[in-house]
């Protein structure tokens, strides 16, 4: 008679079988039957390619109208998508990893992403206006000519992430409460500002487990970081690559 | 039998006090969520026809609160809105918009009711789909929001 033992190693491979069908097959057989439009795909090269620590400008053109007056362009037309006409001298930082975002400078005004407690990615951007207007539909829109710092896309290793964190001069006059003002600043014409920007890498590493099916991610020195300067549409946006990301000295709170 | 009359008001006032803060909190109005992820990012659609779907990267969303929608731009007669909404940012996607789509007719700043948090999501995306033709749409939104704007749904 045959007998069927129960050994250890048994118990370990129906247990392993059991976490990983827990872990990947949920999500995966979650998605059966759900629509699955994916974002536009990012297949073009970038329209530019600026570096870390270099100045570039980005200047802004006029939009057509259309019979209503409403402002028409296309969205692949990235000189017609920024918040301006004329030119805005920007120069980003390399990316500079912190404990917290409270280790970064940033101050909790009850508007951070509930798991934000881990690293955060920092750049730095000093945004000159050398003689940029604030285009008049963006003025009606936000009450103020305003840059949108959200246009600061971070893609790490290949994975865009939106930024979390921002801090930088605010704006008088925006029809937004607090919170959705933070993101918003506007150096006068001739004037220059620098934003500091987070990013939460523990929203980074959630993305990348569910997506690619990988338990562990690198330390945040061993990824890649480029910039995306977004305008909505994000198929050949300008990029902006970066150095590799350093950790910042114990009890530096400050990149200025 | 005096102390023990003073007990008993003591404790009839205590219970009173007790009823009343009760009372009190069971009409106050709840304190509404803090809405944590708002910052405004950009979205841009084009359609070249009816039925196709597009959408944005998904955002974390952390209350249950209204999603933000601005629409800056609309080159189509309406165009319409969907919260979708997800426990995972990789899939697994629903639709979560109170009435099932937010239909816009014109520019403007709006509010999206949607149920993704209460249904266990903690990530949103916005989708966008054409029922009369070509044309494109663009503005920002955000998957919680403080704002008292008009509701679309």
């Amino acid at each position: 008679m045959h007998h069927r033992i129960v050994t250890p190693a048994r118990v370990a491979i129906v247990a392993c079988a059991l976490v990983l069908a827990g872990v990947y097959g949920v999500p995966w057989l979650s998605s059966f039957g759900q629509k699955e439009d994916a974002p536009q795909d990012t297949k073009s090269d970038p329209s530019a390619t600026y570096q870390a620590n270099v100045p570039f400008d980005l200047v802004g053109e006029e939009r057509e109208r259309d019979a209503k007056g409403q402002e028409q362009w296309d969205f692949w037309d990235f000189a017609k998508g920024w918040d301006w006409t004329g030119t805005m001298r920007l120069t980003v930082s390399d990316p500079v990893v912190y404990t917290s975002p409270e280790a970064a400078g940033f101050q909790d005004d009850g508007f951070w992403p509930s798991d934000a407690s881990g690293e955060t990615v920092v750049l730095d951007v000093r945004i000159e206006n050398v003689d940029a207007t604030c285009r008049d539909s963006v003025v009606a829109e936000n009450g103020a000519p305003s840059l949108n710092l959200s246009m600061f896309e971070l893609d790490i290793d290949g994975t865009t992430q939106y930024p979390s964190y921002f801090s930088a001069p605010g704006v008088a006059g925006l029809v937004y409460g607090a919170g959705k003002a933070e993101s918003y600043t506007w150096p006068a014409p001739g004037e220059s500002v620098t934003a500091r920007i987070g990013y939460s890498l523990d929203l980074y590493r959630e993305w990348v487990q569910g997506t690619r099916l990988i338990v562990a991610t690198p330390p945040a020195t061993d990824l890649s970081y480029q910039v995306v300067l977004f305008t909505g549409w994000s198929d050949g946006a300008p990029v902006v690559e970066l150095g590799a990301a350093t950790t910042a000295p114990e009890g530096v709170t400050s990149g200025e | 039998m005096k102390n023990t009359k003073q007990h008993g008001s003591k404790a009839h006032l205590l219970g009173l006090v007790c009823g009343l803060a009760l009372a009190v909190l069971a009409v106050a109005p709840a304190t509404p969520a803090l809405a944590n992820n708002v910052a405004n990012t950009t979205y841009s659609f084009y359609f070249s026809g009816d039925g196709a779907t597009q959408g944005t990267n998904p955002r974390e969303k952390d209350t249950s609160s209204v999603c933000y929608l601005r629409v800056s731009s609309l080159g189509l007669n309406h165009m319409n809105f969907y919260i979708d909404g997800s426990t995972y940012s990789s899939g697994g996607w629903v639709n979560r918009t109170r009435g099932g789509v937010a239909v816009a007719y014109y520019t403007g700043h709006f509010s999206i009711h949607n149920y993704v948090y209460e249904n266990g999501g903690s990530w949103a995306r916005l989708t966008s789909m054409s029922d009369c033709g070509s044309g494109s749409v663009s503005g920002m939104w955000s998957p919680d929001s403080n704002e008292s704007n008009p509701s679309l749904n």
